[in-house]
Formats: C-alpha cells, structure tokens, sequence
C-alpha cells in the first residue's frame, strides 16, 4: 500500500505530488484488491456456495504457503535479486524432514534438518549471487537444477507418505481452545511470515538496504553499503523462509516429494509483481505482495466456481500478470 | 571509501592482493572438485557395462520423468533383462523434455544398443523417436503412447499400455451400486488422451446417459440416482489434487463419491478430505495400485482401485523386446497390461510394483505367458 517504504527519490516525490496525483498513485497501488473485490460480487452473484466461511477458508489454506514464499522473494525482488531455486528447495526441506522421521528421528530434529538444509542453500546462493556477476536469474536456475537431481537421488521418484507430527500440526484446521479457532493452521505461520516481512523492511536497517540496493547498487555501495554481505543475509533469510514454507507445504499435504512445490518459483514471483513489486528491484512491499498472493487464490478458486476449465486459470493468471506489469509500468 | 563495505565479512583476505589470490586459490579448488566428482559420477555409470562380459547387447531404456511409475518400470526392464542376458542402460529425461528424448534416441544408435524400450514423453515426439529408431534399424518398443499409425512403421515392436477406457469402468461400477447423490473426478492432465479415456470409461461404468467421451459434467447416472457434478485437474500431483478436492468440496459440500485418477493423487484428495471432515462422507475410488494406494485400500479410506504394474509392464516390454530379437515375436502390435480390480477383500491379488526385489516373483513373472496382442487394434 501506500503506507510502505519506496526509494528516498520516490518519498520526497510523493510529498511534492498534487492530490489529484496521489489519488492517483493510490489507485494503482490497490487495483488488486479492485479486481478482488470484483470477482467476489460477480462470483457470489453466480453461486449461492462461494460466499462461505468453508470456501474462503479454503482459499487461505491454498495461498498460505505460496504466500509465505512469496514474502521472501518479494524481498528479493526489492533488493534486485530473486530466487529460482524456491520450488526444490521446499521439496527439498521437506524430503530431509520426511527421511528423517521415517527413520525415527524426534520431530524437532527433523524440523531442524529440514529448515537448515533450505537456509543452507539460501546461504550458498547468496554467497554464489555476492561473489559472482552473473545474475541471479542464471545462478539460482544452475542451483535449482542441481536440487532437483539431489532430491530425485534421495527419494528415488517415491513420496514420503507420512509427515507424523507435521501433519498434526499443519493437515487441518486449528482445534478449540486456540485463538481464531477453525481457520486453517497454515494461516497462523502465513500472517507471522507477512508480518515480520513488513516489519524487516519497514523498520529494520537491512530492510532498507534491500531498497537501496534494488534502486541503484552502485549508488549503495558508493554510500558504504556493504552489499555483498547484505545479499548474503537477504539470500539466507529467503532460504529460511522456504524451509518454513516447506514444513508448511509438507504437513498439510502429509507428503514430501521432489515436485511437492513444482512452478513455486514462477508463481512466487508472479505474485509479489502483480501486487505492484518491481521486477527488478527498489520498489515493493509485504502487503503489496499479499495483495497479489490474495488476487492469484481468489482468482483460481473463482474459476472454479465458474465451472471453466483448468486452461482457463492459466489464461486468467497470464492475463493478470501483463495486466500487473502494465499497471507497474504506468504507475512509474 | 571502497574497502569499508565487506571487509568485515571478508576480513580473512583484505590485505596486499591476497585476497584476489585466495579467490582465485577457491575457484580453481571448486573447478577441480566438480571435473572430479563428474569423473567420479561417469565411472560409476559405466562399471555395470564393463562387468557384464557375456552380455547380449544393451537395451537403452527412455526413463520420461523421475515418477516412481516410470522408475520401477524401468528396474522391471532390468530384471527381466538379466534373466535373459541383456544390460539396460537408462537414458534420464527428469525434465519431460522432447529435444533430450530424441537425443537419447540418437546416444542410445550411437552406443550400439540392440534395441529402445521406455516411456516417450509425448505423441508428437515419439514420432521423431520412432522415426530416428527406424532409420537406424534399432527396433523400439513404447509403453503408453500408443497411436495405430506407428503400428506399421519400421522395427516398430509395438505398445503397451492399460486398455484405457476397461481400465475405468470397474471403477464407475463399483460405485454405482454404493453411492447416492453427487459424484466428481479428479483428471490428471486433460489433452493426452488418457485421462479423458479413464474418465469415460468410469462414467460409462457409473451409467450416465449423455456424452461420456467428452465428459462435461453434469451427467445423470445410474437412472438419475447418482449425478456427475464436476472435473476438477490434478495435473497427476498430489499438491495440485489437494487444492482441487478443496475447490470441489466448496462447492459441492453434500458430495458422495470421488474418482481420482491415479493415487498418487487419492492421497492428496484423502487428506484434503480429512481437513474438510468430510473423509467419511465421501467414497474415493482410484487407480494404479501404487505401494501408497494398496496402503490406502488396506486402511479403508480407499474403498477400490484398478491396478497396473509398471514393473511387470516393464518385465513384459523386454520379453517382447527379445521375443523381436529372436524373431518369435512379430513386431507392430498394441499390447494390454494386465490389470486387476482391487478392494480390500482380495488385495493380495494385485502385483505389486516393488516384485523385483524379490528373486522368486520376477521367475514367477517371467514364466507367465507372453501378453497377447491385441487383434483388432483401435484406429
């Protein structure tokens, strides 16, 4: 939203704007939640059964952890980098956590595997990405190639089927006596990952490194910024995200597998540019993401209420990614 | 100004060029470490070839995709060639790509394999496979697939695939007789033929009066007991069968009965079920006789599933192979897979897709009658 941090250039712009400017400005920041809205009233209008506490709790469970993931690429994305090796490293973590508790291992155990094998590969591409000046398009596509061969050799192409704990805790809806009881588990991680998003490039000093970076690295590192070790950092965080994300993934599904996040990746960044983060960098923000996160669940569920095919969500989704980008483009 | 940035993270480095020079130092190590490792990787691949001296020639096996489907038909292939005297040598394609089958194609001529086996990736590539086999002499064998055009081509052995729309009417029927009220399907990826094929055929099973082939709900079935009332597509994915039993459990919360096309995804529809509670409500029927499915039917929430195993396929496609080789078996003929209709009475008749590990159930296998071809194959 508008609330949320741009480059310096473009905040003292915003105060020298015109109302009418402003308004403006305001309109393409929420066109998602316009198109949302939208084809709430058109669907509930068509079916009796959309507007349900049942479907948009679906919806949400559906979103929870592309969203998550999505919070720690819109967080590349800002700094000018991203991360194509998402999609593996989910399958990843959860293949590591999944191994580990068929073979017995304490479920803290398995978690932590889990988590440190994705932030451990979060840290090899920020290492890679700092010490290399090829982009990070090329380096994390080689690192998620080299994923997917690893968690093939480690699975043999069958599922784990059983994520025990993982499944108590994230397969259903949060029992009686928790707060917000009934809404899926997955949303309790899904709004503390968005929260903190906001919160780490709101208020804290790598957070607006991750700004100045994305808006002109040169110019940072001529300010004393030291990059590399700032994307080291966002890189390992983002890889972090993705471990949490795949415990997320691999409980509610009870399964971990190579191809338990398949197009993650893609999807992710799809996204955080439909709400409004910039492709390449400088501008963006945690509740923009969520807005697209939102857009992309409400639009696949919508779809299905129309009674379309499945071809027809990947038309509707193109669709709204150039519209997304036009929308970027105008806005600048 | 510049050294201020990374040094701290960097420090080890930063003084009088060793920093440059260490670097250089780590990159020729990293360089070093991947040529040996790859070494390593290809001299591992290649010790089986050296150990089998008496060997009949090698069998190149297109392995389409890393799915355990594809792998434990690929490990049936092996046992049945080494009770018959051939290597298999598999040529992977994780990524389902048409340019890599064809050059598997063309390495597997080049290596001087007696004859291909395995999965293509598409119809539109395999006739480039089919073509490139022909031109080399190299007979071709082709599980799933299967188009009656191919049948004639040149050293064309032939097909193997379930008889894909039998393959699901015991499902449709088997349902028909426990279920009231509305039913769904799970697909995997509609435009290939067979999903569509499974579709009809458990529609046809189920009774509903209409289209079948085109399968467009909503159907009345079963004298208007049972009503078709949605397809929803799994694109053969656990995750992605999740999210759809979700969206049709939204909209059809008093559903009664669900198809999935394959367990892999039941799995993902099942625990989509259990988190809505609606497992109880819901009858779930499938297909594939996977370790994962066979475990869902002996637990109950999967009531009945077709079974095929890629094993045995895998084990009959190379006893046609040889069958070719030796000239007792004409080439150019579509093959069923044997398949059994499971439910938790008569489980153990379903052949498993893990009997290569065990010696005496791939003598027992390989001592089967050949598969017979089909006679009239459809156009």
């Amino acid at each position: 939203m508008s609330s949320e941090p741009g480059t310096g250039a473009a905040a003292v712009d915003e105060r020298r704007r015109s109302l009418p400017d402003r308004l403006r400005v305001d309109i393409f920041a929420v066109w998602p939640v316009a198109v949302m809205i939208l084809i709430i009233v058109t669907t509930a209008l068509r079916s009796s059964r959309y507007l349900t506490v049942f479907n948009f709790e679906n919806i949400l469970s559906q979103i929870a952890p592309l969203g998550i993931v999505t919070m720690g690429q819109a967080v590349l994305l800002i700094s000018g980098g991203l991360d194509l090796s998402v999609g593996y490293n989910i399958a990843l973590s959860s293949i590591v956590t999944g191994l580990l508790l068929e073979h017995g291992y304490p479920l803290w155990l398995a978690i932590a595997a889990g988590v440190g094998a994705a932030t451990g590969v979060g840290f090899c591409n920020g290492v890679l990405v700092a010490q290399n000046r090829a982009h990070p398009f090329i380096i994390t596509l080689g690192v998620s190639i080299f994923l997917f061969g690893l968690d093939t050799q480690l699975t043999g192409g069958a599922p784990v089927n059983d994520m025990k704990g993982l499944y108590t805790a994230f397969g259903g809806n949060l029992p009686a006596g928790f707060p917000f009881f009934g809404l899926p588990s997955l949303a309790i991680p899904f709004v503390i990952v968005v929260l903190l998003a906001f919160a780490f490039l709101r208020w804290t000093p790598l957070g607006r490194r991750a700004y100045a970076i994305g808006g002109n690295e040169e110019a940072a590192y001529l300010s004393g910024i030291p990059v590399k070790r700032t994307k080291i950092y966002l890189y390992t965080i983002m890889g972090a995200i993705v471990g949490l994300a795949g415990m997320c993934l691999a409980g509610e599904i009870n399964e971990a597998s190579f191809n338990l996040a398949q197009n993650f990746e893609l999807e992710s960044i799809a996204c955080a540019v439909i709400g409004g983060t910039a492709l390449f960098g400088g501008r963006g923000g945690a509740f923009r993401s969520l807005q697209g996160v939102a857009l992309w669940g409400i639009v696949l569920n919508a779809i299905v209420f129309a009674g379309l095919s499945s071809n027809y969500q990947q038309m509707a989704l193109g669709a709204i990614i150039v519209v997304a980008v036009m929308v970027t483009r105008a806005q600048r | 100004m510049q050294p201020e940035n990374d040094r701290a993270i960097w420090r080890i480095y930063d003084k009088n060029g060793v920093k440059q020079a260490m670097f250089r130092f780590v990159r020729i190590g990293v360089a070093l470490s991947v040529i040996v490792a790859l070494a390593a990787v290809a001299s591992a691949g290649k010790a089986p070839a050296q150990s089998q001296v008496k060997s009949k020639g090698t069998i190149a096996f297109l392995l389409s995709g890393p799915d355990l489907y594809y792998q434990d038909g690929l490990k049936g292939a092996e046992a049945a060639a080494a009770k018959l005297g051939y290597t298999v040598k598999a040529y992977p394609n994780p990524n389902i790509s048409p340019s890599v089958e064809l050059a598997n194609v063309n390495n597997a001529i080049a290596q001087g394999s007696v004859a291909i086996d395995g999965y293509s990736v598409g119809l539109s590539t395999e006739d480039a496979s089919i073509n490139a086999a022909g031109k080399a002499g190299v007979p071709i064998f082709l599980m799933y697939g299967y188009s009656h055009k191919y049948l004639t081509k040149k050293d064309v052995v032939g097909f193997e695939q379930v008889n894909l729309v039998p393959y699901g009417v015991p499902l449709g029927t088997y349902m028909k007789s426990r279920v009231t009220g509305q039913v769904a399907v799970i697909t995997g990826q509609l435009g290939r033929g067979d999903a569509e094929g499974y579709r009809t055929g458990f529609l046809n099973g189920l009774g509903c009066t209409g289209n079948t082939t085109a399968g467009n709900p909503t159907l009345s079935c079963a004298g208007g007991k049972i009503q078709y009332v949605s397809t929803e597509t799994g694109h053969w994915l656990r995750p992605d069968a999740y999210k759809a039993m979700q969206d049709i459990i939204g909209k059809y919360p008093n559903l009664k009965g669900i198809f999935v096309e394959n367990e892999d995804m039941a799995v993902g529809a099942h625990t989509a079920l259990v988190a809505a509670h609606k497992d109880k409500q819901v009858f779930v029927v499938s297909q594939n006789g996977a370790p994962y499915g066979l475990a869902g039917v002996k637990a109950g929430w999967l009531k009945a599933t077709d079974t095929c195993s890629p094993a045995l396929e895998g084990l009959m496609s190379v006893r046609l192979i040889d069958g070719y080789i030796n000239k007792s078996v004409q080439g150019g003929h579509l093959y069923y897979s044997h398949t059994v209709f499971v439910t938790k009475a008569n489980m153990s008749k379903a052949v498993g897709w893990d009997f290569f590990n065990n010696k005496s159930l791939v003598s027992k296998y390989m001592q089967l009658p050949l598969v017979k071809a089909v006679s009239n194959p459809p156009k």
